[in-house]
């Protein structure tokens, strides 16, 4: 079963704002781009479940059909920077999309 | 005008110009600003607490770079979020550096400093006013947050550094600011789509990110025109295409379509890319809206205590095996021996599960090694230098079951083992402000270096 990490060319996290991440996903070619979306394979509800959030947590997803990318963002569950932290810049969190089946 | 030309040198300032593209550039191109952004609050909230603005090597080895480059040139320069955190604290050092770069010129410079710092009793008084708005986050502020504060910044707009800009200044030393303040100003001042000036600052404000990733750049280079935007790195070996720019503006942004500042909201779900030559991309169609009520994003963090670590690694397969018990009963100990609760421990252990924010599946199969890293935050230095100490005489030598080596349990690079890593700052203040204008907030300073 193919995963997101084959057909993807960057995956990518990063803080948007300290309360904030986002997570990029851009594809090898516009047919998996299309495939994904078309298969609604990147739901907020996939997203939660791989990282494990809440459901009161608000995800959002934006399909960006001009440069045939994926968005998502999330509430950071511990603040940039926080006694808690972990990653202060959130470039680390993305590989919870990698294994992602298609 | 018909084109304003603006360079962006680097995608921060302070991190070590390429000086041989700023002056290819320069000779280049008939370049009108040079802008730079010189900070973030990304990396979260000490940086604002601590007044760490550095390093300074850097940042004097950018100013004399840039600072020769543009006397030659006669090219005005704005720095915008200096310091890192862009307060007072972070600004003046900054600036002080600049005065003593500009000095050894041949030409004097006028410089403008463009303050964001609000005082905490003006603050106050906008609390009480019901000027705050508990968003972005949903916590709403009190009067006693902000007492707990020590430093508060506000993200300014376009409107200090346009006045800076009438006044003909050479160098615009900005606080804290939205990061597409310049761009914005120099749009207006000169009378352009605010909404393709603030695409343009989003896309130019990160330097040489916005290029294609496999084209050598080190800066980049934007042009503002009569409905249209353009970019392209200076570069010879530079180049942008129409998925890099346009992929670019998703970056480090929640909502890929819509780029924010104080006074209004640029749209480019609407925008156009288009190749118009091997290396430059030109961008038509960003909308603009006002919005209705002013809103500026505070920043202001509060001192929740101090930390001490230490650092060590692990390798012994049965300490591994039973790392999770051997933690805990570490912390128990910890616990009875340092009496209380004022301080809090955490072990972060690399090889396991160091990383993730979001809870991942523990791997089943024990690592070779691991490191961990002992993270202890009290009230006072003392404190957490005394609990971190107690964790190593503790775990150190913890018995546990199937113990083999019963010299001890950590190999410890350092010594001394506990390192006192300063204050711990948490954010007090992150809220949006409503109703007044950036250049109501901003305290704008003129200054001549001879």
């Amino acid at each position: 079963m193919t995963t997101l990490a084959e057909v993807a060319s960057i995956v990518r996290s990063k803080n948007a704002g300290p309360f904030t991440i986002t997570l990029d996903v851009f594809f090898e070619t516009d047919e998996a781009y299309r495939d994904v979306v078309d298969r609604d394979v990147l739901t907020p509800a996939v997203i939660a479940d791989v990282y494990g959030l809440e459901a009161d947590v608000p995800v959002s997803v934006y399909a960006v059909d001009e440069v045939s990318a994926i968005k998502i963002s999330l509430p950071r569950s511990i603040p940039a920077g926080d006694r808690r932290d972990t990653d202060v810049y959130g470039m680390q969190q993305y590989t919870p999309l990698l294994a992602i089946r298609l | 005008m018909e084109e304003l030309t603006i360079y962006t040198p680097a995608g921060a300032f302070g991190h070590g110009m390429a000086e041989e593209s700023v002056e290819r550039a320069l000779s280049r191109y008939d370049i009108d600003y040079i802008i730079v952004d010189g900070g973030s609050i990304d990396p979260g909230p000490n940086y604002l607490g601590d007044g760490e603005w550095g390093p300074e090597n850097l940042l004097r080895h950018d100013f004399e770079v840039i600072l020769a480059a543009r006397e030659r040139h006669d090219v005005p320069l704005i720095i915008s979020t200096c310091g890192i955190a862009g307060s007072r604290a972070h600004l003046d050092p900054v600036a002080t550096i600049a005065r003593e770069v500009a000095g050894r010129l041949e030409s004097g410079i006028d410089i403008a400093k463009i303050y964001a710092d609000i005082a905490g009793e003006q603050l106050k008084r906008y609390v009480e006013d019901g000027r705050v708005d508990p968003a972005p986050v949903g916590e709403s502020l009190s009067t006693d947050d902000v007492d707990r504060t020590e430093r508060i910044v506000a993200q300014l707009g376009a409107e200090p550094y346009v006045e800076a800009l009438d006044r003909g200044t050479d160098l615009i030393l900005g606080g804290r600011s939205v990061d597409v303040a310049p761009y914005a100003a120099v749009g207006a001042y000169h009378g352009f789509d605010p909404g393709l000036a603030v695409h343009l600052g989003k896309i130019l404000e990160c330097g040489p990110m916005a290029a294609d990733w496999d084209s050598e750049a080190d800066s980049i280079l934007g042009v503002l025109g009569d409905g249209y935007a353009e970019v392209e790195p200076p570069e010879p070996t530079g180049r942008c295409s129409t998925e890099s720019v346009a992929a670019h503006t998703l970056y480090e942004k929640a909502d890929p379509y819509t780029i924010q500042t104080p006074t209004g909201t640029a749209d480019v779900s609407t925008a156009d890319f288009t190749q118009v030559s091997d290396s430059r991309v030109r961008i038509e169609g960003t909308e603009y809206r006002e919005t209705p009520v002013v809103n500026h994003l505070l920043e202001g963090v509060e001192r929740v205590g101090y930390r001490s670590i230490m650092l060590c690694g692990i390798r012994g397969p049965e300490i591994l095996a039973r790392l999770d018990e051997i933690l805990d009963r570490t912390r128990k100990k910890v616990t009875a021996l340092a009496d209380g609760t004022s301080w809090t421990l955490t072990f972060r252990r690399y090889g396991i599960d160091g990383v993730p924010l979001f809870p991942e599946p523990t791997p089943e199969t024990v690592p070779p090694e691991v490191g961990l890293v002992v993270d202890v935050t009290a009230e006072t230095r003392e404190r957490a230098g005394n609990v971190c100490g107690t964790v190593n005489n503790v775990l150190r030598h913890l018995n546990f079951e199937g113990k083999l080596a019963t010299s001890g349990n950590l190999a410890i690079p350092y010594s001394p083992a506990v390192t006192d890593v300063g204050p711990v700052y948490e954010f007090s203040v992150y809220n949006f402000l409503e109703g007044l204008s950036s250049r109501e907030l901003a305290n704008i300073e003129y200054e001549v270096v001879e």
